[in-house]
């Protein structure tokens, strides 16, 4: 294990972090906001400081990173930088430690659960930088290093294959450093646009800017304590639920399309799922919606003592609902926790699912659980009539036994985290409901669980030690389980 | 399709359920229970007629019994079976069918759960049945129909693999019947010794045969209310983890000691990890039931995990422990205190136990050891591919390869479980029960175990379910026990369609 080239890089991902925060900072001048001024500025100091130390002893370490060192260096890297980007919370008085570490974990995540009970209280600095880590995170700062620091070469394929998931089956570049810049483009460009979109419906540019900060990159904290909610407008709703729907999917599609095959997202066996769900959820939703007891009126008028979700009103709600929870953002207009039980049922399904592989989503991921779906119905058929063999497909394709397996135990491995998790939170003293969608919530990058975790609520009422757990869950889930248990296996660290 | 061997060996199952229903009757003649009596010898008489029914159905020459022949023949063999198991509880008028074929299908699945509030109130007679219907259904009554009945012959080897999972051990002997008969003599052999124990332990001989077809069947029926809790013995408590803890090994390792090989037990890794469990998690529930002294009155719920007025010293915490972890891994279900007030540790790693299950080629439920253990060296194998992309190392448990297939079976298995597991979670809660009660109920069946908690818990039963939840549980419990390919394929058309 090549400690001093982690040590390097460590170092170059703390200097790099410099100037988002210096972003911030400026957001502070702009607003007066003298308190947290001073805390960007201690963090600023120190971030450089501790970049310029690890990089020294980092100096003149052998420049080959292989498997081992990409691993560690995402892992570690991811844990490093949100400790970092929690001490603007912490130096400015809003967050205890374990909370501010939650909020910046759940940023750079894309998670977006918050412990923040009212938002608008809040610095707009603050609020700033934690959008910041969303869109930082959004297509993990990993890529991002990857497009800046060329002398990576060949290695950085591995911490490439742990960050984007799926990509290689679309054909992209074969140097990293221009398939990283060309998705970073893509980004950026989604970045002006929705920014523009928004501001035009009426947000402000600084509401604009935070909220296409936490869609793109499907994380869901809002400068609103009732998130999108509170705006009340049609035309953000289907803006918003527009951009995350397609940041749910998967870029390298994107990138084809570019390339000029413009059929590639009908050619996706997971493009296809992905849209499929997404329709056959939010019809499912709207149909149970309907004639229920709601909590808030449509006509603000009209008084609370009978209202009850006509077939438009359900149908708003049920898109924008399943389009934020399917691919991980976690916006909310609706307190889903006074739906009916069969609809909070497919939420936490959709919620399990996830998005598509090479997205900035999270959850299982559509392919994955598209390919298990027919894994299972051949195991199925196989039992009465044995002598069959029948492949199993994904876009045309044959998948190779190894694929299969790996996907097969990462959904085991989801599932007994899940249990254990559940186990834990309950432990801790949390209700059976609220601990279990805490742990969905958190492993699969959503955000809002049920509740005491609801969608109206918040993560406040978490004991200390449960914050650090889901922290621990956040990035477990968004490394996709494989990356961070490698942490824990001594052999890892031993030489070769 | 070849319903016509189906019929036929339906049928012949009928016949010994019959059999086996006199044998109760005599009981009822011994206690002198006329109603119970009656009961039992209509329901005799019932399974005779519909044995005779099945097998005139199913006459004629005889084809060949393909995997699907046998597959059907499993699954519909245990919900007829259950069936005319039901009808002594309904003949005597005090259950409704639904309750009847409940408890019914919880004896022959080894289950455990109950309908019945006052137990002690049956006639001894019908109790005997009860326990009788564990004891039948502990090594499969397919596998004691193979050693009885010769007209199934070597196509009885499917239904052997449908029954007893988990890798095949060298020296079992390829020809099934013979197997299966030294099998059934080791069960009929811990049957007496069980039975003796209890009886100098301080049961008498009903009691004690009761207990001995609960315990070693890991099923869980008890003649008493309170469960083996109404004993208040050490001795009996010890001879019943004993054996519940036999029961739920490997029998074919009780097959390769008996054919003279003594270590064979203790080098198999399941059975080692299986006791390595036990011993951790007693020690762990008794430290937890240690550490939360009772000062808090039961009602009092604002402590999370408090004990609500009990107080447990180093020893009773042991025993309790003890006792109750072993019945709960093995998926016996007996109560020997009530657990649904202990701390949340300790209810959570119960039901942890519960879901991981004894070992495979046993009486016990759950997923079973031997695949908990493959599952988890799947799992650190797939990661430690990632950085070593290269390695070629395959999975071994005892020595031997595990091939992907059967890493594919599990993998799919445990799959399968879970969202068995979450569906009918669901549906139960749907059903009007509240999330605990229902998720343990499903648990209890799905483990064939026995005691949920709450609602369904230690010192109550499942009398509280809707009509509907019966009947959807006494699905799981068969789905359970089956382990679940065997139930699900009747849903698919194509199983029944011809060629």
């Amino acid at each position: 294990m090549n400690y001093r080239l982690l040590l390097r890089y460590l170092g170059v991902f703390l200097l790099a972090l410099a100037l988002p925060l210096a972003v911030s900072a400026l957001w502070a001048v702009w607003y007066g906001e003298w308190r947290s001024l001073e805390a960007f500025l201690r963090t600023i100091v120190l971030t450089v400081a501790a970049g310029f130390a690890l990089w020294g002893v980092g100096r003149g370490a052998r420049v080959r990173v292989y498997e081992r060192e990409g691993l560690a260096l995402v892992a570690l890297g991811w844990l490093l930088i949100a400790g970092v980007s929690a001490l603007p919370y912490v130096f400015s008085g809003l967050m205890d430690p374990a909370s501010a570490y939650f909020e910046s974990m759940s940023g750079y995540t894309t998670t977006g659960a918050s412990v923040l009970e009212k938002v608008e209280p809040v610095d707009k600095s603050l609020l700033f930088w934690r959008a910041t880590t969303h869109w930082l995170g959004g297509m993990g700062i990993i890529v991002l290093i990857i497009a800046v620091l060329p002398s990576l070469g060949a290695g950085g394929k591995q911490l490439y294959r742990s960050e984007v998931p799926g990509v290689d089956k679309t054909g992209l570049l074969p140097r990293m450093q221009d398939t990283a810049a060309m998705l970073y483009k893509i980004y950026l460009g989604m970045t002006i646009v929705q920014t523009a979109c928004l501001a035009a419906a009426g947000m402000s540019l600084f509401d604009a800017l935070c909220h296409t900060f936490a869609s793109l990159s499907t994380g869901g904290f809002s400068t609103r304590t009732a998130s999108i909610g509170a705006y009340d407008s049609l035309p953000i709703e289907i803006i918003v639920t527009v951009f995350t729907v397609l940041c749910g999917a998967n870029f390298g599609l994107y990138f084809a399309m570019l390339q000029g095959d413009w059929k590639a997202p009908l050619r996706s066996t997971e493009f296809r799922w992905y849209l499929g769900i997404l329709l056959a959820a939010t019809l499912l939703i709207t149909v149970n919606l309907i004639g229920v007891q709601g909590a808030i009126p449509e006509d603000p008028g009209a008084g609370t003592h009978d209202v009850r979700y006509g077939f438009g009103h359900a149908l708003r709600v049920a898109v924008f609902q399943v389009g934020t929870v399917m691919t991980t953002t976690g916006f909310a207009t609706d307190n889903t926790d006074l739906w009916p039980y069969f609809s909070r049922t497919v939420l936490i399904a959709l919620m399990i699912v996830g998005a598509c592989s090479g997205s900035t989503a999270g959850g299982t991921k559509v392919f994955r659980v598209a390919l298990i779906a027919k894994i299972v119905r051949n195991q199925l058929e196989r039992l009465y009539r044995p002598k069959t063999v029948r492949a199993v497909r994904m876009n045309g394709a044959a998948v190779p036994l190894e694929v299969q397996l790996t996907v097969y135990t990462f959904f085991a491995m989801h599932v007994a985290v899940l249990v254990v998790g559940t186990m834990f939170m309950s432990l801790l003293g949390l209700p059976f409901q609220t601990a279990f969608s805490s742990v969905v919530a958190t492993v699969n990058n959503i955000g809002p669980g049920m509740e005491l975790v609801g969608s109206t609520a918040n993560y406040a009422c978490v004991p200390a030690a449960g914050k650090w757990f889901l922290s621990l869950l956040m990035v477990i889930g968004r490394l996709e389980f494989f990356s961070i248990c490698v942490l824990f296996l001594p052999s890892f660290w031993r030489r070769a | 399709m070849n319903y016509r061997i189906i019929a036929k060996n339906l049928g012949v199952f009928s016949l010994w359920v019959a059999v086996w229903m006199a044998v109760s009757s005599l009981w009822s003649l011994w206690y002198g229970e006329p109603a119970a009596l009656r009961a039992l010898l209509e329901s005799a008489a019932t399974s005779v007629l519909a044995g005779a029914a099945l097998l005139y159905l199913g006459r004629g020459p005889q084809r060949r019994m393909y995997e699907r022949e046998s597959v059907a023949l499993v699954g519909l063999g245990w919900i007829l079976i259950a069936g005319l198991g039901a009808l002594p509880f309904w003949y005597l008028g005090t259950q409704t069918f639904t309750e009847a074929y409940f408890e019914s299908m919880s004896g022959f699945t080894t289950t455990g759960s109950s309908v019945i509030a006052d137990i002690e109130g049956l006639p001894k007679g019908i109790l005997f049945w009860r326990s009788l219907t564990h004891w039948l259904g502990g090594i499969g009554i397919v596998v004691l129909m193979i050693a009885v009945i010769p007209f199934i012959g070597m196509s009885g080897k499917m239904l052997y693999q449908s029954e007893v999972t988990g890798l095949s051990k060298d020296g079992v002997r390829p020809r099934i019947k013979e197997s299966a008969f030294i099998l059934l003599k080791v069960y009929l052999v811990l049957t007496v010794i069980h039975a003796a124990a209890l009886m100098i332990a301080g049961m008498d001989f009903f009691d004690a045969l009761c207990h001995t077809f609960g315990s070693l069947a890991t099923g869980g029926y008890s003649t008493r209310n309170k469960s083996v809790e109404a004993f208040d013995s050490v001795a009996i408590e010890g001879v019943i983890t004993a054996f519940e803890l036999i029961g739920a090994t490997n029998f074919t390792l009780y097959y390769l000691m008996a054919k003279g090989d003594w270590r064979a037990l203790f080098r198999d890794t399941e059975w080692r990890v299986f006791m390595g469990i036990f011993v951790v998690s007693t020690l762990l529930i008794t430290v937890n039931l240690m550490r939360v002294q009772g000062v808090v009155a039961p009602e009092d719920t604002s402590v999370p995990g408090a004990l609500g007025g009990v107080d447990y010293s180093c020893g009773q915490a042991l025993r309790f422990s003890s006792f109750q972890v072993a019945t709960m891994m093995t998926n016996t279900g007996f109560t020997g205190a009530d657990f649904d007030i202990w701390p949340y540790f300790s209810r959570i790693w119960i039901m942890l136990i519960v879901m991981m299950g004894g070992c495979a080629g046993s009486t016990a439920g759950g997923i079973k050891i031997i695949r908990v253990v493959i599952l988890f060296k799947i799992g650190m194998q797939q990661v430690q591919r990632i950085y070593r992309p290269h390695t070629l190392r395959a999975i071994r448990v005892n020595g031997q390869v595990v091939s992907e297939d059967i890493q594919y079976s599990v993998l799919s298995f445990f799959l399968v479980y879970v969202a068995v597991m979450a569906f009918s979670t669901v549906v139960m809660s749907f059903l009007g029960l509240p999330l605990q009660s229902a998720f343990s109920s499903v648990v209890a069946c799905l483990n064939n175990t026995g005691p949920g908690l709450e609602l369904v818990g230690a010192e109550r039963n499942f009398s509280c379910v809707p009509a509907a939840g019966k009947w959807f549980l006494s699905l799981v419990m068969v789905t359970g026990r089956l382990e679940f390919f065997s139930v699900m394929v009747f849903f698919f058309p194509s199983f029944w369609r011809r060629g």
